[in-house]
């Protein structure tokens, strides 16, 4: 009985969390009275297109603007670096639809950017190409510059837990500095860095509200509109099921990832990198190369909205945020403490009993990380509808009494639903912070007679503190940030801060959205500052006195 | 006739189609040392896990006292084995310092505190109670690691090569402290290396593993002395393999007599003979002449060309400061050497 309790729970947990995947899964076999044949033939190549194009673009961008800026701020000393080491992490705060509203109105042709360049230099409409923000291109480069921290983050914490050992041995094998980031320091810290490009990528398939506002046509948008306009659930549900295959593809390539490439650290000497000091010219090219993502992921949206909300913000905004802060909150910190919670009997059932059936629950737990919320919210509405009616058919036949819409109209839904999104978030976090725990340590705990329960509370959690927290606050930015899901499965009345700006701007009422925005990006910001001094606090000893 | 402390019988154990352990059978009694030789992947450490219940028997029964531990039907979970396990890196918990690791195994009451400072003092660890793991060094850790498993007061230690991460002067120390105390507690020890000097130094009885089995078990100088193989003798050290033919129930080699036990009058055999069983002189034995001397410290090792053309490796003490060139006469002492199966 012992044996089996933690692989139960996980696999009860990841069961819970895919029921609305599986229920959006199961109508795929249905009969769409012919808009899927419709759509198959017509819009779809481009969805495929647009998708694939997008989620390479930003790999790419992630990759270079997240492991180049972890592997500046950990090796290299330059002006600005103890800045920008948290300063790196700030586009967290901004939800990628924030920053294509603040982009799409700072560059478009009635926008500062274009009539003052028009003023400056006389030119009338047709005597200059600018770049079009609303276009795969500009998708690409917003979240690019959106998602990165992801990347940075993993990278930067692998960069920082790698030993100095390693990387002198490459330079007496003969090895420059670049050969051993390329063939050491690369290589050791890819399963962190697949992790974090996995979850940026994740974040690209199921982003709705930007590619939605900037006009490309995407598996997100395109199950959004099947859904809304043709009405049509079947066929959404249909084009969910073709995302789904993408994102069961970049899972699999990431776990496969991770499973070819544990690395212990294998020796017990760790010395602390020894950094190396940029001076002059080169201090600056490194200054300015960090800071690039954080002004153009941070600054200038933020500026925008500042600006936006100087001239005209929105006059309710004062009477409504105490509340609306609260909602949001209070939704988000009990969504981060359930998805940590449930994340880590998920990972440690996993660890206990590592085979296949548990790596298909890991599998299983993760999945809705990259399903559009609004599809999500489908899947939790439908099987909760279903279980609120039987439940007052129940009340009515045996008290006499409906207690009406108990589950699918409660901040319960709104939960399951963020669980079945974000658990993918805290799983990944919690599962590769385990794997750093060398096997060995729980083997000593075992035979000195700890329970695999005594393990987990006395050995375990004290080691994962620091990667408990950075979940906790990972998957709260993404709740105050979150959406369609809370859109549709909010409580009548019940508003958040993201449904408030989202409404305003579809109105095109960007002016008094600023103000709700700079609230979202301000309550962003508290995690993200929280997150970075924890990161500072595991850099290890001595680090910074080093210099050459 | 009183119960081992640790017996296995017919202990089978595969990962997917590969038999890591095959068909074992072993005891070890309450303060001894047995240690298990062989190379890497020869299912020395796979065999420890599953003493420890950190893997599941599929094949064959684990008793500690008598008491059955693990058989496919019933697997004791490891918490409850009274077990104890040493691993090669230490795995001290790095969250907690020196005393709360030692302190892990026990009951969480103030009679605990006493007997925590009094395995801290027996390892010799004393002032380093608060030190975090991290801050100790290699011998240090271990020695913690050593109090650590000590505290719940196994019946049965495990050690997965826990002294090979030490410098080789250190190692000898620690070990030898170790197992005195394993020894004094009455511990059942089941030590592994893949170091015939450290296994043939430091247990009571040396058995030799390969591919899962376990092809020899016995005290040091027997399996030493006599080898079940020529693969297992070769292992231990330089041998050598003398042709003979049997005749009045000895093997006669060019050097000497070998009892032969069973085998039948004229068949040809092999025989073993380690360097140092073949007595070197000047006057008594088998004529031949010195072609290479290696010094070893106080031995030094030949090899001596026989008249007839057999090579042999001798090695005799330094003293003797023997030459190239030199001529020597040879003897195989008595009782030594042992024929190979056929």
């Amino acid at each position: 009985m012992r044996g089996i309790a933690w692989p139960l729970a996980g696999s009860l947990v990841a069961a819970w969390v895919a029921v609305p995947i599986m229920v959006v899964l199961a109508s795929v076999g249905a009969d769409s009275d012919g808009v899927w044949a419709h759509l198959a033939s017509t819009v779809l190549p481009g969805y495929i297109r647009n998708t694939v194009l997008l989620a390479l673009g930003v790999a790419v961008g992630t990759f270079v603007l997240g492991v180049g800026s972890a592997w500046l701020v950990t090796m290299c000393r330059f002006p600005g670096q103890r800045v920008l080491w948290w300063a790196l992490l700030l586009p967290l705060a901004i939800p990628a639809y924030l920053s294509a509203y603040a982009y799409s109105d700072l560059l478009q042709f009635s926008g500062p950017v274009q009539t003052g360049l028009r003023d400056a230099f006389g030119w009338i409409r047709a005597d200059y190409w600018f770049p079009q923000v609303r276009s795969l291109g500009g998708a690409i480069a917003i979240l690019s510059f959106g998602l990165y921290p992801y990347v940075y983050l993993a990278s930067r914490s692998a960069f920082l837990e790698q030993s100095m050992c390693a990387l002198e041995v490459g330079r007496t094998l003969g090895g420059g500095p670049w050969n051993g980031f390329r063939r050491i320091a690369l290589p050791l810290a890819r399963p962190s860095i697949v992790a974090g490009l996995s979850l940026a990528l994740m974040e690209t398939l199921a982003e709705f509200g930007a590619v939605d506002y900037l006009a490309v046509d995407t598996f997100a948008t395109g199950i959004f509109r099947t859904w809304m306009t043709r009405g049509s659930l079947t066929a959404a549900a249909q084009l969910s099921a073709c995302l789904l295959g993408l994102v069961g593809i970049l899972i699999l390539i990431e776990r496969s990832a991770r499973r070819r490439a544990r690395f212990f650290s294998a020796t017990h000497r760790h010395r602390a990198l020894a950094t190396v000091r940029l001076r002059g010219v080169r201090g600056a090219v490194a200054a300015m190369a960090c800071a690039l993502p954080v002004v153009l992921g941070f600054a200038v949206p933020v500026l925008r909205f500042i600006d936006l909300s100087a001239t005209g913000g929105d006059r309710r905004a004062g009477e409504l945020f105490v509340e609306l802060a609260r909602n949001s909150m209070l939704v988000g910190l009990t969504a981060a403490a359930l998805a940590a919670a449930l994340a880590l009997v998920v990972a440690y059932a996993g660890r206990l009993d590592p085979s296949p059936a548990s790596r298909f629950t890991g599998w299983l737990a993760g999945l809705g990380y990259a399903i559009p919320g609004g599809v999500i919210a489908i899947g939790v509405l439908a099987p909760l509808t279903w279980l609120d009616h039987r439940l007052n058919d129940w009340g009515q036949a045996a008290f006499d009494f409906a207690p009406g819409l108990i589950l699918s109209g409660s901040v319960v839904a709104v939960l399951l639903g963020y669980q079945t999104r974000f658990l993918a978030l805290a799983l990944s976090l919690i599962e590769a912070g385990l794997g750093r725990i060398r096997p060995s340590i729980d083997d000593a705990a075992r035979t000195l007679g700890a329970t695999p329960g005594r393990l987990l509370r006395q050995v375990h959690v004290p080691l994962l503190r620091g990667t408990t927290f950075a979940a906790l606050a990972l998957v709260f930015v993404e709740v105050i940030k979150e959406l369609p899901a809370t859109l549709i499965l909010r409580p009548f009345n019940f508003e958040t801060l993201a449904v408030r700006v989202y409404q305003l701007a579809s109105d095109e009422r960007l002016a008094e959205a600023s103000t709700g925005a700079l609230a979202i990006i301000a309550v962003g910001l508290v995690p993200v500052v929280i997150l970075s001094r924890l990161q500072q606090g595991a850099r290890p000893a001595a680090a910074d006195e080093v210099s050459e | 006739m009183s119960v081992a402390r640790l017996s296995l019988g017919g202990v089978t154990h595969r990962f997917g189609s590969i038999a890591a352990v095959r068909d074992i059978d072993l005891y070890v009694d309450s303060g001894e040392v047995v240690c298990l030789l062989g190379p890497s992947g020869s299912g020395k450490s796979t065999l420890l896990r599953l003493i420890a219940g950190l893997e599941r028997l599929r094949v064959g029964r684990i008793e500690v006292d008598g008491s059955e531990v693990a058989s496919p039907k019933h697997h004791e979970a490891p918490e409850r084995r009274s077990v104890g396990f040493m691993f090669q890196d230490y795995a001290l918990f790095p969250h907690l310092d020196a005393r709360a690791n030692v302190a892990f195994g026990l009951p969480r009451e103030p009679s605990s505190d006493g007997l925590v400072e009094e395995l801290i003092e027996r390892v010799g660890m004393t002032g380093f109670a608060s030190a975090m793991p991290h801050t100790l060094s290699g011998g240090q850790q271990q020695r913690i690691a050593l109090a650590r498993a000590l505290a719940p007061e196994p019946r049965v230690m495990l050690l997965d090569e826990p002294f090979s991460g030490l410098e080789p002067r250190l190692r000898e120390d620690v070990r030898s402290t170790t197992l005195a105390l394993l020894r004094d507690r009455g511990v059942a020890t089941l030590m592994v290396t893949h170091d015939p000097v450290e296994a043939l130094g430091a247990a009571d009885r040396v058995g030799v593993m390969r591919e899962g089995r376990l092809v020899q078990i016995d005290t040091p100088a027997e399996v030493y002395n006599r080898s079940a193989n020529r693969e297992i003798a070769e292992g231990f050290g330089p041998i050598n393999v003398l042709v003979g033919v049997v005749q009045g129930g000895f093997a006669l080699t060019a050097v000497g007599k070998v009892k032969a036990g069973e085998v039948k009058e004229g068949a040809g055999v092999s025989v073993l003979v380690r360097p140092e069983a073949i007595e070197i002189s000047d006057v008594v034995g088998v004529a031949g002449r010195v072609t290479a001397s290696i010094q070893e410290g106080g031995t030094s090792r030949l090899t001596v060309i026989l008249d007839d053309g057999t090579q042999i490796e001798v090695r005799e003490l330094s003293i003797h400061r023997r030459r190239m060139g030199d001529s020597v006469f040879l003897r195989l002492a008595e009782g030594c050497g042992s024929l190979l199966d056929a």
